[in-house]
């Protein structure tokens, strides 16, 4: 168990109320539009008409001054996904947004339920049709000039239409986790952010996303980022670090680190 | 200001450092010629005899406590991963037929003990807490953190030796690889060992029991030279004034056996063999007749819980395999060899397990010199 005072805390939170702590956050009143050129994991959002993508990053753009839309165009096609993030705007110098995402797994699960190589998962079990809905509040504050601090909290869905046997989970890092809401109904979502300038063009961004789903066995996972980021103009940058990866799964607990990430990402504006 | 940029960097070296110095487990664990084998002890202990003058052994493939349901890599089914409820109503019905034999020494084949397919039930620690074992040895050969092929998972199976006296030495010995396939599936196939353990018996100081199990679908001479390598490893126990004991699933027939093909047999409903323009023509893993004296050199160099005049007197008495579960034994692949002497018929197959493993367990009494 990775932290028993947080566990008891949240067995003790309803997800109604996390829900209605998301919720309410769309109606704040907003002080003063804030964005960064580069979006990241704070409540910041993409100038308005700028457009992001990286190899492994998803496809970012800027509606407007309060709203961010998002997908990962390369698993569009096998995972249907989309993500809105909503800036509300400021509290005694906190940032405050929200983040929302649907996803829709099956066709991608049923593809990988296969006779041969290339069969993640068992052939003999049906997947149903499964859609996953994520929700996070993201507070973000400058701690110093250069050093920004974010917090998150949120819930994660799932929504099957039919039975799914526990003994199609994928035990394996940032899967597992990601699709225990399948299995379990929700989960509860939390993390840190630090992003901030090293040197020149040198930034540096940490993380840290914990996950937790309650009155069940292994139900912890963690996960933390580091990345090195080379920004060599406003529209390209080069990121090289690292993830480190705890999580709980049928087996036993288990870390795993994955290292270089590496990612080039190219930005634009829309005329 | 630059205390502060030192401060940072400082930090995520640190970082770094830590990160990367944290020891991962590799995707595929791959072994070493010779590494230590996992011991295990009973959560509760049964006291053993003082003083014995003979010791019965006996030797299982107990298929991972599969019983005789249809999986997909060894029996034309369909089933790849087993419930909870499943195994453990397996594993029960193999427990109550080992207290009822009451071994002192059992040899296991695979044997699952962190593996999706079975719903990660440590098999070694259930067996030795739900018989009369005080102590196990372990020793992987297929462990992986995940088989990305039929929904497989992780896997780690292996072979086993359970005691009722404690287990001082306990080693797993590699044997040579499939020579059979490409480098990918290797990479994620099964490494067969030999488990050598020495095991204190009261009264005999020098006493190794090994189990071994030999590759079961190669088509070419891997299974000659996985034979030779058990060979050396005896020969080296022998030298040294030692007695053992090795038992185990062989994939091999007797060398004077009369039928040598179980293509027809073990074909399944949607293969063909040994039609016309058939390729291949023999199914893997059937086709014995290639092999039929690679076994020989056991029988040479040491004595057979069952001898081969025996055999073939009444092969059907000691048949310990058949694939399909509708199907009675119909081969013997499971084998028990000492350098000592084996009591003249105290040896037993145990034919009316065919609902509890696709290879019946067979047992012989060994005597104290």
């Amino acid at each position: 168990m990775m932290n028993k005072k947080f566990n008891h805390y949240i067995k003790n939170t309803t997800p109604i109320g996390l829900l209605i702590v998301l919720f309410s956050l769309s109606v704040l009143p907003g002080q003063e539009t804030n964005n960064k050129l580069w979006s990241d994991g704070s409540a910041y959002i993409l100038p308005k008409k700028r457009i992001e993508l990286g190899l492994f990053q998803p496809l970012r753009y800027g509606q407007s001054e309060r709203i961010e839309w998002s997908t990962h165009p390369v698993y569009f096609f096998i995972i249907p996904n989309l993500n809105i993030k909503w800036f509300h705007g400021f509290y005694n110098d906190i940032a405050i947004a929200s983040r929302y995402s649907v996803y829709y797994p099956t066709i991608l699960l049923r593809t990988i339920a296969r006779e041969g190589t290339g069969g993640i998962i068992s052939p003999e079990f049906d997947i149903p049709q499964m859609f996953g809905f994520n929700g996070e509040a993201l507070f973000s504050k400058y701690i110093h000039e250069n050093t920004l601090l974010t917090a998150k909290i949120g819930l994660a869905f799932g929504l099957k239409l039919g039975d799914l046997d526990e003994r199609t989970t994928i035990d394996l890092p940032l899967v597992y986790d990601r699709l225990a809401v399948f299995y379990h109904g929700y989960q509860v979502r939390g993390g840190l952010d630090l992003d901030g300038h090293l040197y020149k063009r040198w930034y540096y961004s940490l993380d840290m996303d914990y996950f937790y789903i309650p009155n069940i066995d292994h139900n912890e996972a963690f996960e933390h980022k580091g990345l090195l980021i080379w920004q060599k103009s406003d529209e390209t940058r080069i990121t090289i670090g690292y993830k480190l990866v705890y999580c709980e799964y049928p087996f036993g607990s288990q870390w795993h680190l994955f290292i270089p990430l590496i990612d080039i990402q190219k930005a634009w504006n829309r005329n | 200001m630059y205390s502060k940029y030192k401060f940072v960097i400082y930090f995520i070296t640190t970082f770094l450092i830590f990160v990367i110095c944290i020891s991962c487990e590799p995707l595929v664990t791959t072994f070493d010629d010779e590494v230590n084998a996992e011991k295990y002890e009973a959560s509760s202990y049964q006291h053993p005899p003082d003083h014995v003058n003979r010791i019965k052994i006996m030797t299982w493939n107990i298929r991972f406590g599969a019983g005789r349901i249809p999986w997909f890599g060894d029996s034309c089914g369909d089933r790849v991963i087993l419930s909870e409820d499943e195994v453990k109503h397996n594993l029960q019905a193999i427990a109550d037929f080992v207290n009822t034999t009451q071994s002192d020494i059992l040899f296991i084949n695979e044997i699952d003990i962190e593996s999706k397919r079975t719903a990660y039930i440590d098999q070694m620690q259930w067996l030795l807490n739900h018989t009369h074992f005080n102590y196990g040895a372990f020793a992987s050969n297929w462990k992986s953190q995940f088989i990305p092929s039929d929904g497989l998972g992780r896997m780690n199976t292996g072979n086993a030796v359970l005691s009722r006296w404690k287990i001082s030495e306990a080693k797993s010995i590699l044997l040579p690889l499939r020579g059979d396939q490409d480098a990918l599936t290797e990479y994620f196939y099964l490494r067969l060992n030999i488990l050598q353990t020495r095991i204190n018996v009261p009264g005999i100081d020098n006493f190794y029991a090994v189990v071994t199990h030999l590759s079961a679908f190669s088509t070419d001479d891997t299974k000659k030279k996985q034979v030779h390598v058990v060979v050396k490893t005896l020969e080296d126990i022998d030298s040294k004034g030692n007695i053992f004991v090795l038992g185990g699933d062989f994939n091999l027939l007797p060398p004077n056996a009369t039928k040598t093909d179980y293509c027809l047999e073990d074909m399944c409903d949607d293969e063909s063999y040994h039609q016309p323009g058939d390729n291949p023509q023999h199914k893997e893993g059937s086709n014995y007749l290639p092999e039929i004296n690679w076994l020989q050199p056991m029988y040479d160099h040491y004595q057979s819980a069952m001898s081969l005049q025996d055999y073939i007197v009444d092969e059907n008495h000691y048949f310990t395999h058949s694939t399909k579960p509708d199907k009675f034994w119909d081969r013997k692949l499971d084998y028990l060899f000492t350098n000592d002497q084996w009591i003249t018929d105290s040896d037993s197959t145990y034919q009316n397990t065919s609902e509890l493993s696709d290879h019946a367990p067979i047992c012989a009494e060994w005597e104290l010199p």
